[in-house]
């Protein structure tokens, strides 16, 4: 649905984005991560021909995107990361003069539109953009994006400035798009890719340092020990006496493995240890490496190579 | 193109009603139309009860007629309020479209930049147009009332500079806001290219080329002659007028945003 290949762009000397390539497959939600000012805004930008590419090629759909021209903008459907409308129109006149620059026919408008704000939750809002909250722009910046049906819905930060009912409901938005359309979703809250995306990839100072399914990246570092938490806290004293290599998480739980992988025989013979001293336990878990930690690893090596 | 011109026409007509921007425009020019010809109506009075004031500090008071003249002599001098205040009002246009992030919605929906600056033109021109016209026929209706219809015909045709004026204003506004950040930026860019203007125009022989002699429209009234100084500064004003709406385009389809 979308390549870039070997994309640069600079601003006077500094190099924002470095020779990126990129492939978002069909019908996925991709996560687009990176810390600020690493050239996620940028990069989607160029996307949408808003700035110039230095160097590089865009495809959205196997069409080439070129500056300042907006051909291949009917396939794609945008979310700035502060979504900015006039005030002084409401929802759905706002949604009515999209639908109209966007070619869509007058009979076919009205409906339309009101299908999007029955989805976003916005129907029947009669008033006008200015006295809307920042969940509720939010809101409506999809409804925007979605008309037309875009084959590619970018959405820059959606997340980022929301308070944590407003992000929920605007992750679980975007997961019910899963299917109907392709997303390209920039953040820098990992927990929020995790929890809708199916691929993401990962820039940094303006270069791809990596990228695949969520599950194969959490996975690369391989699991990263296990926790047992037991009843009671003596039960807790006296499994480090008969278990050696734990480490104390809090007053009920112990943490084995550290940072290093860990065999299956090493959970096998806690178990066993367990069952032989009739302790009982609340739970065994696997520590799976989260996508922070996997961001954090290949941000410091990115770092370490760059040295 | 048709339908995001049209689109875009209503929106921008929208902003104009829903913000009071119209009314106070339609306001200003009503004001300064029914003005001119009441200050001329009115000096004689107002002279009249100055006198004896006037008279204890040694002048005297004789009586003042009063014509149209008087009243179109208002109206030229209180045109660059106008002209001033009409700025102020669309000032931030479309830099304010750069500022705040408004456009970039509808530029991913397919609205072209030309589309846009089209618009723009077009709402402020005809704005000019409608209020502009609306305070000449207001002063030109006042005076062919309280006084005679002389010269009338020599009046309409100067009023054409000032008005000329106004849409080479209106052109070097929009290219200020092509590479300004805000409205305060388009403002100081036209006052410095305005006052330029009128600090080159004292030169000998340079000021009947340049646009801000259009404004100077009153002696055209008294001095026929200049006629051809007048159209000397319109050929100029539509010639870069012309070559600024070109290069706002030309800007603006070049704009990173």
């Amino acid at each position: 649905m979308l390549e870039l290949s070997h994309i640069t762009r600079r601003f006077g000397t500094h190099t924002v984005v470095d020779d990126l390539c990129l492939t978002v497959p069909e019908h996925s939600i991709f996560g687009f991560v990176g810390e600020n000012g690493a050239g996620k805004t940028t990069t989607m930008k160029m996307i949408l021909g808003l700035i110039r590419a230095d160097a590089g090629e865009i495809r959205v759909n196997g069409e080439m995107v070129c500056f300042g021209k907006s051909s291949t903008n009917r396939f794609v459907g945008y979310l700035p990361d502060v979504p900015e409308f006039y005030g002084f129109l409401t929802a759905e006149e706002y949604l009515l003069l999209c639908a109209e620059i966007s070619g869509i026919s007058k009979e076919e408008r009205r409906g339309k539109v009101r299908e999007l704000l029955t989805l976003v939750g916005l129907m029947g809002t009669k008033q006008r953009v200015q006295g809307f909250s920042r969940g509720m722009k939010q809101r409506l910046g999809i409804a925007q994006a979605l008309l037309g049906d875009p084959k590619l819905l970018i959405c820059d930060e959606p997340t980022s400035a929301l308070d944590p009912a407003g992000r929920k409901e605007i992750l679980e938005l975007l997961y019910s798009l899963k299917g109907r359309t392709t997303v390209l979703f920039s953040t820098h809250i990992l927990s929020d890719v995790e929890r809708i995306c199916d691929e993401c990839a990962i820039l940094h100072k303006g270069r791809l340092v990596k990228q695949g399914k969520i599950q194969n990246l959490k996975d690369e570092g391989g699991t990263q020990g296990f926790l047992i938490e037991f009843l009671r806290a003596e039960d807790a004293e006296k499994f480090m006496g008969i278990m050696s290599g734990g480490e104390r998480v809090d007053m009920l739980t112990l943490a084995y493995g550290g940072s290093k992988n860990i065999s299956d025989p090493e959970i096998m013979m806690a178990m066993t240890l367990l069952v032989k001293e009739g302790i009982a336990v609340r739970r065994i878990e696997r520590r799976e490496r989260t996508l922070e930690e996997m961001f954090c690893d290949v941000l410091s090596s990115s770092e370490s190579e760059g040295e | 193109m048709k339908s995001g011109f049209l689109a875009f026409f209503k929106k921008e007509w929208m902003q104009l009603w829903r913000s009071g921007k119209l009314m106070v425009l339609l306001m200003i020019s009503v004001l300064f139309g029914v003005m001119n010809p009441a200050i001329a109506r009115l000096t004689p009075w107002l002279m009249e009860q100055m006198a004896e004031e006037l008279e204890e500090t040694g002048l005297l008071v004789s009586a003042v007629t009063v014509d149209a003249s008087m009243s179109f002599a208002q109206f030229f001098k209180n045109i660059p309020v106008v002209l001033i205040l009409f700025i102020f009002i669309f000032g931030g246009s479309l830099v304010g479209e750069w500022e705040k992030g408004t456009l970039i919605p509808l530029l991913t929906r397919g609205l072209s930049r030309s589309v846009v600056v089209a618009v723009k033109t077009t709402i402020m021109v005809l704005l000019w147009t409608i209020g502009y016209w609306l305070c000449f026929g207001i002063t030109l209706g006042y005076s062919l009332y309280f006084w005679s219809g002389e010269k009338m015909a020599r009046y309409a045709l100067a009023a054409v500079f000032p008005y000329l004026f106004g849409l080479w204003v209106i052109i070097m506004l929009l290219v200020f806001s092509v590479p300004a950040k805000s409205a305060t930026g388009v403002l100081m860019g036209l006052a410095v290219l305005v006052v330029v203007c009128y600090l080159a125009g004292m030169l000998p022989g340079v000021g009947w080329w340049l646009p801000t002699y259009l404004m100077s429209a009153q002696t055209f009234v008294s001095e026929y002659g200049e006629a051809e100084g007048f159209a000397r500064a319109a050929v100029v004003s539509g010639i870069s007028g012309a070559a600024g709406y070109l290069g706002v385009v030309f800007g603006v389809e070049r704009k990173m945003i």
